[in-house]
Formats: C-alpha cells, structure tokens, sequence
C-alpha cells in the first residue's frame, strides 16, 4: 500500500469544534448537506415508491380492497377500494416525488455536494451558505408537495407533466389548493437547483487544486459540471412556467386556457423546453459516476476520455433543440415535428459512443465485480434498452401509434430506473465509506443487485407489450376495455413483481442503515482508487485537506506499468512527475 | 481589489424603475381599444428593457469584465429557437 501514507500534504482534518446544530442541521459543509439530501430524497424515493405500489394494486387488481387500505379516508379508498380521483393523484405525485425529489436531488443534490470539493481537491464549496439554502429550498419544496395530499380536493391530477388547461383550471382537473402548492413547490426547488447549480459551477471553475486541468477532471465531475449548466439554464424556465400557471389558477390570467385566448401548447413547449434538459440532468450524473466506477472496476483507463467529455457537452447541447419529441401527438405545426425527429435521432450518436466507451473500458480488463461495478454494468445494459426504445419514439409515425401508453412508461423506467437508480446504487456503495467511514455489506449488496436486477426487469420488460397492445398511460382500471382484457393476467404479473421488487429495497435499506453502526471499518481507499477523495480518510474530515494535493496526471491511471500495483493516484508524486506551474488559488 | 470600492448602483431606484415598468405593461394589456399588432410589440420591448435592467444592476453585468458579459448572451439563440418554435405554432 504505497498510496496515501507517501503524501504528507493530505489527510490532515481542521479540528472541529461546532456545536451539533451548525455541524449536522444548519451545516455549511458541503459533505454534510451532501449527507442531508441523501436522507432526504432516499425517503422521497420511499414516498414515491408507495405510490407506486399503490398503483400497481389498482392495475393488477382493479376494484378489489388494497391490503392495509382501509387506513386510506374515505375521500381516498372507500372500504380499501381505490377510488378514479385519489388513482389520478397516485399518478401525478409518483411522477413528481420520482423525477423532482428522488432521483433529480439524489444524483445532483447529494453527488455534486458530495464529490465535486473532494474530486477536484477544494476545501469546500465556492459559496457554502447559499448551499445550505439550496439544501433547505428543495427541502421545503418537497414538504409544500407533501402536504397536497392534506388539503382539501387531495393532491394536484394533472399528471407530473401537468399540462394545461387541465391544470389551469381547478374546475377542470377537480385540485385546486393541490395544484397551486405544486406550483410553489416548485418555484421553491427551482430555486435550490438554480442556486445549488451556481455553486457547482463557479467551485469547477475557481476551486480545482494544482494540477487539476480540465483534462485532469474525472468524467464524474465533468457530467455534474455540464448537468449544472443545463439546471442553471432549465430550471428558471420551469419556473417562469409554473409561475404563469399559478397565475392561471389564482389571479385570472389565462396564458394557458385557449377557451379565454390563451394557449394550452405554450404550457407544452415550457414544460419540455425545461423537461428535456431535465431528461438528462436525471442521467448526465449516472453516466459520470458510472464511468468512474467502471474504469476503477475494470483496472482500465476509461476508453476514449476526450470523446466522453465531448458527448457529454453533445448530449447537453443537442438537448435544447429536442424538447417538441415530447409533444408529437399534441396537434403543434410539423414543420417542427420533423425537425425534432432528426434532432432526437442525433443525440444517439454522443449517447452510443459513452455506451461503447464503457464496453471498451471493460474490453480485456482485469474485471472485478464488486458491488459498485455490478450495478454500473447494469446501467449500461439498462441504458441500452431504454435508449433503444427510445430511437423507436423519435420516429414520429412510431410514436404517434405509441404514444402515451405503457410502451412510453417502460422506456423512461428503463431510462430512470434502470439508467439512474442503478448507477445511485452503485454510487452509494462506492461513496458510502468516504461518507460514514465504514463499508456496506458485500454480499447482501449483491444478494440486493441480483434480485432487483430480476425483478425489475420482470416488472417494466412486459410493459412493452403492454403499450404496443394499445395500454394506455394514466389509465384506472384496464379491465373496462375488451381489448385490454387479454392482457389483465400479464398486468398482474407486473404488479406481483413490482411487489417483490419493493420489498428486496428493504435489503438495500437495512444494509445501509446497519452499517452505519455495524459495517466494517473502512480503509482509506477501499476501491484501490485514483481520485483525490481517497487521500482523505474515511469519513472525510471538516474541510477537507489542510494543504489541498497537488494533482499530476487523469483519474483513469489503472495498470499504469510505471509503479507495481495496478492504480497510481492523482496525487501520488512519481519521480518523473513535474510540479504544475499553476499555484493553488485563492482560498486555498 | 479594485471592485470593492466601486459605489453600489442603487437597487431600490432600479427595482422602482421596475414596478413603474411594470405598471405600463398592466395598464397597455388593458387598451383593449389597441389592435394586437401594437399591443404585442409594446409589450415585448418592455420586457426586453426590464431583462436588460436586471441583467445590468441586478446580475452586476454592467460592472463585470467583457467575458463574463458573453457568457450571459450565450444561452440567448437557446431562448430565441424556443421563441420562434412557439411562435410558429401561430403561423400553423
């Protein structure tokens, strides 16, 4: 172990002595708020995946008594019987709580607050106090959420997309206080991510240790610095939208009501000019982090570095001018429908050169399995699924025939669930010993990936079928088609499964609670790693580094024949190595 | 440091020149009596004024150096596609 120990500028923790308020509640640090918006959005993804299960039940066994419903009021699931009306808020909030507060902050909130300091060799962030805002913004956004579920009229049934003018007007959607708190919801979260999204980026710039050249930065950092510039860019825009919509709903405007001269479209072009960028804030981060963990699981350089960091910047850009995909079947001129087709269609390009960088990366390396490696393997594959099926709906006449129905909710789970939840898994359990400072457990980690590696494909694979047979989205109860008929016991089997997927969470759940108190120890570098973050111990200190490590060559160093073991650190000084002309900047 | 001296522009006068904006804007929506083609354009160069003023005092851009000027016009031809494709939905 010739790492860490060697590099006597490194591992020095500022002694700490705030009180217990300032240092795990009103913390400034970055890894702390990095800590509070993993516990915050793990128990958002807990609330939508109640939601989610509730939903199930309805679709596998529509109008039979939920089990433990009766606990449901009246207004919601009469003798345990879910009614249409509380269906509709089921499917509105799922989508909310998944997109906004799970996978939006897990990956951004908690993996940009968490790495970009400890992975570019800064003490902290660029401004720590409008971090803790942002924390407390996306906090008090997802409790105004919660609380549509409290008022009178239940929570927001316009769908998570909320189009217009069924959100517009409450004697349409039937939600009147529900649908105005998840438009201040939102305003608040925009907030914290346009806030959080200003720190990434101006800590990038400003904050990167000597050495640490915008070549030198790990695709993990480069993916959360491109995601920051599109949330920055995106989310005033949502914004501004969910804005005019309160407007609609409270004042009298009528930007989105056509019946008084207003535009329903318009809520449809803001909605998916915010909502596209969106799409890959929610999988740029996934795909950094997977590449890092692939790289350090397969003992390769990752391949093609340059081409990475330019599909990345591809990927961001292409994703502007691709939002009218969303909106083929919505009526708008098509002149602009065969535009976006052609526009979607080359974002495959960038997306399929990462895919194939990761199977070179893996390509004849010295593949360890670990946990985190599993799940990033199973991002990719899921990712390939979900990025074919999505080649199929660019083509607007393939799309105007699977256009909302269940073919559409497979493809973003393969994208969400399969493409982001699994690079978090693998994320997790990669970063969770720099957090907490000991290891989760190896074996229930991978009794946890293959069980819901099996059951999550037992419950979306089969939603395919579902929406080439014409299922359609949002729908309550199937079974009053004829033609969807045939299709019920293949319904209940997705529910069956997605059942079974919730409950092996509760795996994943305990591994990561009880080792927070019973896992093992954890060394400095448990993953044999190249990046900054592993010359700190473990847990990483209050403020990183006393003297922030000179940086002297990429993140991907694996099999390096200049030293004997199979990663040479970014900091670890070879005699070749010369020192950076830069000298650390300011803060420092 | 140079800037740290620089006299603050005053913030209030700026956010009173905003609200007194603002209120010719509300008060030209309501000239119901104005054909659109009139109403519309006033409408837009109000706003691009206000945009212009936040972006100067409020977002500091008048004091900063030139780069940081053309990093905050990047994103406009972003703005001006999303315009010009809502704006075509008029024309179908």
């Amino acid at each position: 172990m010739t790492t860490v120990a060697a590099t006597s500028h490194v591992a020095h923790a500022h002694h700490d002595d705030r009180s217990f308020l300032r240092k795990y509640i009103f913390s400034t640090d970055h890894k702390i708020i990095g800590i509070q918006f993993l516990f915050v959005s793990l128990f958002f993804l807990l609330v939508g995946g109640l939601l989610a299960m509730q939903m199930r039940w309805q679709l596998g066994f529509p109008g039979k008594p939920m089990p433990g419903g009766g606990i449901l009021p009246d207004t919601m699931a009469p003798g345990g019987v879910l009614l249409p009306e509380y269906y509709i808020q089921l499917v509105t909030m799922h989508g909310t709580f998944m997109v906004f507060f799970a996978i939006m902050p897990l990956l951004v909130g908690v993996y940009a607050n968490f790495l970009i300091p400890l992975k570019i060799g800064a003490h902290d962030m660029a401004f720590p106090r409008i971090n803790m805002a942002s924390f407390w913004s996306a906090l008090l956004a997802g409790l105004i959420m919660l609380a549509g579920f409290f008022v009178p009229d239940g929570a927001p049934r316009a769908g998570w997309t909320s189009y217009a003018p069924l959100s517009a007007r409450p004697d349409l959607s039937g939600a009147s206080y529900g649908q105005m708190l998840w438009c201040v919801s939102l305003v608040f979260l925009g907030l914290s991510s346009i806030l959080g999204s200003l720190n990434y980026i101006t800590t990038i710039i400003n904050n990167r240790a000597p050495g640490m050249t915008w070549f030198r930065m790990p695709l993990s950092v480069w993916s959360l610095f491109i995601t920051a510039i599109l949330g920055l860019l995106a989310l005033p825009v949502l914004s501004g939208a969910v804005i005019m919509l309160l407007f609609d709903q409270t004042i009298g405007t009528h930007f989105f009501d056509p019946v008084a001269g207003g535009q329903a479209l318009l809520w449809q072009h803001l909605f998916w000019f915010f909502g596209h960028p969106e799409v890959y804030i929610l999988i740029l981060p996934a795909m950094g982090m997977v590449s890092d963990i692939i790289s350090n699981g397969s003992r390769k350089p990752i391949f093609g570095y340059h081409s990475m960091v330019f599909a990345i910047v591809a990927i961001a850009f292409l994703g502007w001018i691709v939002w009218g995909h969303h909106m083929f079947m919505s009526g708008m001129n098509p002149t602009l429908g065969s535009s976006f087709m052609v526009s979607t269609l080359i974002i495959a390009v960038p997306s399929a050169i990462k895919t194939f960088n990761w199977m070179g990366t893996m390509w004849r390396g010295n593949l360890r399995f670990h946990v985190p490696m599993l799940n990033a393997v199973a991002f990719v594959a899921m990712f390939v699924i979900g990025g074919l099926s999505g080649i199929y709906m660019a083509a607007t006449p393939v799309d105007m025939f699977i256009h909302d129905t269940y073919f559409i909710v497979a493809h973003l789970h393969y994208v969400l669930f399969g493409g982001s939840l699994f690079a978090l898994f693998g994320a997790i359990t990669y970063w969770y010993p720099k957090m907490f400072g000991k290891l989760m457990s190896e074996p229930w980690g991978k009794v946890h990936f293959w069980l819901t590696f099996v059951f999550y494909n037992l419950v979306f694979f089969p939603m395919h079928t579902l929406g080439m047979a014409g299922h359609m989205r949002r729908i309550y109860d199937p079974t009053q088609y004829d033609f969807l008929k045939p299709y019920q016991p293949l319904n209940e089997f997705i529910s069956i499964s997605a059942f079974a997927l919730f409950a092996v969470q509760a795996i994943f759940a305990l591994n990561f609670i009880l080792s927070l108190k019973w896992g093992k120890k954890a060394p400095q570098n448990p993953w044999e790693d190249n990046g900054l973050e592993w010359s700190l111990p473990a847990p990483a200190p209050h403020g990183n580094w006393e003297t922030v490590p000179t940086v002297y060559r990429g993140p991907y160093e694996f099999s390096s024949p200049q030293v004997p073991e199979d990663y040479l650190p970014q900091y670890r000084k070879l005699p070749t190595d010369r020192e950076p002309a830069r000298t650390p900047v300011a803060g420092h | 440091m140079e800037t740290a001296h620089r006299k603050h522009p005053n913030y209030v006068l700026i956010w009173v020149y905003l609200a007194i904006l603002t209120a010719i804007e509300i008060g030209v929506a309501f000239m119901s009596h104005l054909p659109k083609q009139i109403i519309i354009p006033a409408l837009v160069f109000f706003a691009v004024w206000k945009a212009l003023l936040v972006a100067l005092y409020f977002m500091h851009l008048k004091f900063e150096p030139r780069k940081l000027l053309i990093l905050a016009i990047i994103p406009l031809p972003l703005a001006a596609i999303f315009v010009l494709a809502a704006m075509s939905e008029h024309v179908w």
